[in-house]
């Protein structure tokens, strides 16, 4: 039963940093990045399974951790609120070329992530040549090419 | 600034707005439990060290008031010089304690261990017990005394509280 208790506590304690942490936070990993992804890990690791090694251990709890995920997107699907809270929408921060500073600064994303954005996606060279740019649930930002960018 | 409503974009701007106030007000709260942890407040510091001389009770007791759970740990006995005038000496620990923990290593080894239905009594060599030291390992949670006294002397409760 400890397990399970252990499971559920973790996996929503993660859910919750992971989501007031903000949606760039490991979005577009740096090397850096998947370094705090290893020590996360293995910092999770010791809390979850304790001091008890065993095989019904490691199952109860991958069962446990999947189980939540599959109840929680199906509560997603029935309950578009939840939805909204947990994932977050997408918004728009650059609009006919102009960027949108005021939730650029909130979501701690600034005009070089978005060029970087948009040369990768596109090959743009300006922020005039973006019609849209729109930070997505996921953190990473999708842009739509201006008509004249060509 | 659009509404999003040319991109189809499924946009709610004001609630995003709320998110990025709750996310503000939980940096200051994981800044709050950072600083906490710093200060001992989660055990293991200055805020959870204890130093405590009981009255006529024969020992100073260093021990942290909170302790965290399954993580290694000790407390420090030092003797008096008036407790430590015969050729043994006699510590006796209360099982309180030791159903929430498990004692690892001793230091020095007693001599002898006695088991009680309320206590456990551990018996040195009064010239190397000096300074005695219980290595242990909290396995409960929540309230544990740590209650400790010498041979004919009543026990002394040290409260210590096992985090999660």
């Amino acid at each position: 039963m400890e397990s399970v208790i252990r499971a559920i506590f973790i996996y929503f304690f993660l859910l919750i940093v992971f989501r007031v942490s903000g949606r760039r936070t490991l979005s577009e990993m740096t090397t850096f990045d998947l370094v705090l992804v290893l020590i996360l890990s293995e910092t999770t690791e010791s809390a979850l399974v304790g001091n008890d090694y065993s095989m019904t251990n490691s199952v109860v709890l991958i069962l446990t951790l999947v189980s939540i995920n599959i109840l929680l997107s199906m509560l997603k699907l029935r309950f578009t609120g939840l939805e909204k809270w947990m994932d977050g929408r997408p918004f728009l921060i650059v609009e006919n070329g102009k960027c949108i500073k005021y939730r650029m600064a909130k979501a701690r994303v600034d005009e070089g992530d978005i060029m970087e954005a948009a040369r990768k996606l596109h090959g743009l060279e300006r922020m005039d040549q973006i019609k849209y740019a729109v930070l997505e649930r996921g953190g990473l930002i999708s842009i739509v090419p201006a008509d004249n960018s060509n | 600034v659009s509404d999003g409503k040319r991109l189809e974009l499924d946009e709610d701007i004001h609630q995003q707005q709320q998110v990025w106030v709750i996310e503000r007000i939980s940096w200051a709260l994981m800044a709050l439990v950072i600083g906490a942890a710093a200060t001992g407040f989660l055990g293991h510091g200055a805020f959870s060290n204890r130093r405590v001389s009981p009255v006529d009770a024969g020992y100073t007791i260093d021990y942290h008031r909170l302790e965290r759970h399954q993580s290694q740990s000790i407390f420090i006995v030092q003797l008096d010089e008036e407790a430590l005038q015969g050729d043994v000496v006699r510590l006796r620990l209360g099982n309180s304690f030791l159903r929430k923990a498990e004692i690892t290593r001793i230091e020095p080894e007693p001599d002898s261990v006695e088991l009680d239905a309320d206590l456990v009594t551990y018996s040195f060599n009064a010239a190397a017990a000096g300074v005695i030291t219980f290595h242990f390992i909290p396995t409960g949670y929540g309230n544990a005394a740590l209650d400790i006294g010498l041979d004919g002397r009543p026990l002394q409760s040290h409260p210590q509280f096992v985090l999660p």
